[in-house]
């Protein structure tokens, strides 16, 4: 058996934390009273779609793949995804979609316990981006339909490998269309010089949600995956406010002097991990402290990486919105994506990594086609692959996954000896 | 003449084929013939045929091999086309190819295209990135370069153009073929007893597996047999097959379905074979006018999104121009863009009054007593009602 002693050390919290719960409990209130307000307008918009547009043109935005998650998080959404079954959602089709699907049919929310807001706030129009999955077409179609809102898109090319100038007019020009939609449904007018500002600052706490993110290159890390997670809100739920940034030039304030004093968000660093795949919202505690236990920290990951684009320089916004939506990563062909994780697993010096194969997401798991066997082969890093869900713990074996990454981290120690 | 049974049989025993060996068939008549796979659902035959070669529809491989390879490289939960897909090609049955194209109609086709491209050195494996996107200004635009991409990587690994000219003369062979499809299924909807749905499905699959200068005669003589002949009425339940777009069903499920009392109408299977819904204007610019035909003229499925032509309307529309009375659906196992559809359908066609059955299949699925008991159930429960 491995050597590995379980510690009594506890976890210092991040401070910005209390702020963060804070701006998070305004976000939603807001939203409840922008649902309310005859006069104000709420579109619901996916999680790496054109929000931009959308608050520049005076919408609040309402993100629902946060209430799939939070779901998840709260244990609810395999009481729930029967629900959407019920009306003719596979088992296995996105457990945000179909979890978040069943609390609407079942008059059911956890923003009613943590906000006290009736509930996610009904839609004047859903706005969705193709970029990430086709699921969020239908997920977002479901409640058009329910609630007579209209349904907008943006499909850029998927899967690609390199991003040319013809995807990306494309999608510029989606987008251009999508603002004339809006504009025409709604009677509004874009002011033009108001969008570059909220793409500028957009764009300004994407690029200081990636410093907070880098400060994971310090040894010992002073955050890992699992703060991540947590603290990546802001830049999608508040993507081009004030509030984002300056919640994120508090919270790398904190890591930075955290790294200039050795404090580690997991003591005694051994190894470092990085995940691939989503998060298994369910049982983040159990795997946060099965790795604090194991002195490996999860030090970086795709996922968390997924809202940091690259910086606005002025010009024409829609190019950059256009840009930085076709180039994600799960927008990305293999050779594309490998070449990534290869760069992020120097830049964060990891020891191993840890592919989470979601049941109900395949969209953004990559382990089913070979990488981790090709990274293992090439790189010569240990990979081990654990079966869960982002949502539905229905998936996720504890006992099983846990005593994996035990033999995980047994097979780190080898390594290094 | 041959009769309707021999070309039935011709076909049926051609769609039973693996790729190499249909090729071979063809090599027969055309000893230099190399082949172009062509992973559904749609992809621009006209363009490699222009080009010299063979399209031939990859769709699994049916119960024809065993996955030794494949089974290694993918979750259970994987539909049965990818894993026999790939098998073909670590199994060496897509050797006398010259590559394959696939696109984007799923996450795991487009995987699938990665990982053959991995395991197929030397061979030119594309991935077509069609547009979702039907209605924007720069559609068009998009699409006929994405078209003119896939024409010149081929050439350039082929060492020889693709003339404009060339491709301007395939589309209207494949115009012809499409036309006389479209007449075969129009008649079909207005006599559904004068052809079996398993036949008509190894008829229209028959033309993935050989050249179309050959196929068009094969074609026109199956067609005016059926025109010619006369058959009896029969009773049964006039339904339309929806969520085959993909993966094929086994013909044994097809034979199924009428022996338990329906009769097939209508049906999206080899859809992308026969998507366009008139001829395409071969006149200037080939690749500008395929564009268009995708993007205007084309029948729904459930991996595009026209959001001015929902697909829900779509199969209502195919609902009753089939005259039929209900829907079976038939989505391939773990196919997420037909499950994710049925929803979409099945709340439609509740709030049409259009009955329903769905019935999950998968390549390898050899028993079907309980498929049949369930589709007797259906359509007994519709006859005598």
């Amino acid at each position: 058996m491995s050597s590995i002693v379980s510690t009594v050390v506890n976890r210092i919290e991040i401070q910005a934390q209390q702020k963060l719960k804070e701006l998070l409990r305004a976000c939603f209130v807001n939203l409840d009273e922008a649902a309310r307000a005859p006069e104000r307008r709420v579109a619901w918009c996916t999680s790496v779609g054109p929000c931009e547009i959308l608050t520049a043109l005076g919408f609040d935005v309402y993100f629902p793949e946060n209430h799939g998650a939070l779901l998840g998080a709260r244990k609810l959404s395999q009481h729930l995804i029967p629900r959407a079954v019920g009306v003719g959602y596979c088992a296995e089709s996105c457990s945000y979609m179909t979890s978040d699907i069943g609390a609407t049919l079942a008059h059911a929310s956890p923003l009613r316990e943590v906000y006290g807001i009736d509930g996610p706030p009904k839609p004047d129009v859903l706005v969705y981006s193709t970029n990430q999955c086709r699921e969020v077409q239908d997920w977002m179609s479901w409640y058009g339909r329910r609630d007579g809102a209209p349904v907008l898109g943006v499909c850029p090319p998927a899967h690609l490998g390199e991003v040319t100038r013809a995807h990306i007019e494309f999608v510029r020009g989606q987008l251009r269309h999508l603002i004339e939609e809006l504009e025409r449904r709604f009677g509004l007018r874009m002011d033009d010089r108001r969008l570059e500002e909220v793409v500028d600052r957009s764009s300004r706490a994407s690029a200081l949600w990636r410093q907070v993110l880098d400060t994971a290159q310090a040894r010992p890390s002073p955050l890992t995956f699992f703060d991540g997670v947590i603290h990546m809100a802001p830049v999608i739920l508040m993507r081009g406010s004030t509030a984002a940034i300056d919640y994120y030039v508090t919270l790398l304030a904190e890591l930075e002097a955290r790294v200039r004093d050795g404090v580690a968000a997991v003591p005694d660093e051994r190894f470092r991990v990085y995940w691939e795949g989503m998060p298994i919202w369910p049982k983040l505690r159990e795997l946060s402290t099965k790795f604090f236990d194991l002195a490996t920290v999860v030090a970086a990951s795709t996922y968390c990486n997924s809202w940091a684009f690259e910086e606005y320089d002025g010009g024409d916004p829609l190019l950059w919105m256009a840009k930085t939506s076709t180039e994600i990563f799960i927008n990305r062909d293999e050779d594309t994506k490998e070449a990534f994780l290869e760069e992020m697993f120097r830049r964060f010096s990891i020891d191993g990594v840890i592919f989470h194969n979601a049941r109900t997401c395949p969209n953004n798991t990559n382990s089913r086609f070979g990488m981790p066997q090709r990274i293992r082969e090439r790189l010569g890093l240990p990979a081990l692959v654990i079966d869960g869900d982002l949502s539905d713990a229905r998936f996720f074996s504890a006992a099983q996954t846990l005593t994996n990454i035990e033999a995980f981290v047994e097979q780190l120690e080898e390594q290094a000896r | 003449m041959a009769t309707t049974p021999d070309i039935v049989r011709i076909c049926r025993e051609l769609i039973d084929l693996l790729p190499d060996e249909a090729l071979e068939r063809a090599r027969e008549s055309r000893p230099d013939l190399r082949g172009f796979g062509v992973f559904p659902v749609y992809a621009p035959v006209e363009i490699i045929h222009a080009a010299g070669l063979m399209p031939v529809g990859l769709f699994g491989a049916g119960n024809r091999i065993e996955l030794s390879h494949a089974e290694a490289r993918f979750q259970s939960f994987i539909c049965s086309i990818a894993k026999s897909t790939l098998e073909l090609f670590l199994g060496g049955h897509v050797q006398l190819f010259e590559g394959a194209v696939f696109s984007s109609i799923c996450d795991v086709a487009r995987n699938l295209a990665s990982l053959v491209k991995r395991n197929a050195p030397g061979q030119f494996i594309d991935y077509l990135h069609m547009p979702q996107n039907m209605y924007s200004a720069q559609s068009s635009a998009y699409t006929r370069a994405e078209l003119n991409r896939f024409r010149t990587n081929l050439a350039a690994h082929l060492g020889r153009p693709v003339a404009d000219q060339a491709i301007a003369e395939s589309l209207l062979l494949y115009n012809r073929v499409r036309r006389l499809l479209r007449a075969i299924y129009d008649h079909r909807r207005q006599n559904p007893c004068s052809i079996a749905a398993a036949d008509l499905f190894a008829v229209a699959m028959a033309g993935t597996r050989m050249m179309p200068e050959d196929y068009l005669p094969l074609l026109a003589n199956f067609f005016d047999q059926v025109r010619s002949t006369r058959v009896r009425a029969r009773d049964g339940v006039r339904v339309v097959i929806e969520g085959a777009f993909c993966e094929q069903p086994p013909i044994g499920l097809l034979e199924t379905l009428e022996a338990g009392g329906c009769l097939v109408q209508d049906d999206d299977m080899m859809i992308g074979w026969r998507l366009f819904t008139q001829d395409i204007d071969g006149d200037g610019d080939p690749l500008a006018a395929l564009a268009e035909a995708y993007l205007r003229e084309s029948v729904y499925t459930s991996v595009r999104h026209d959001a001015r032509r929902p697909r829900t309307e779509g199969l209502a529309q195919r609902v009753r121009d089939a005259g039929a009375e209900a829907v079976l659906f038939t989505p391939a196992k773990f196919c997420e863009p037909a499950l994710l559809d049925y929803v979409l359908f099945r709340s439609k066609l509740d709030k049409d009054g259009v009955p329903h059955l769905k019935v999950e299949f998968e390549e390898k699925m050899w028993t079907y007593e309980s498929v049949r008991t369930e589709v007797e159930t259906f359509a007994e429960s519709m006859l005598f009602e």
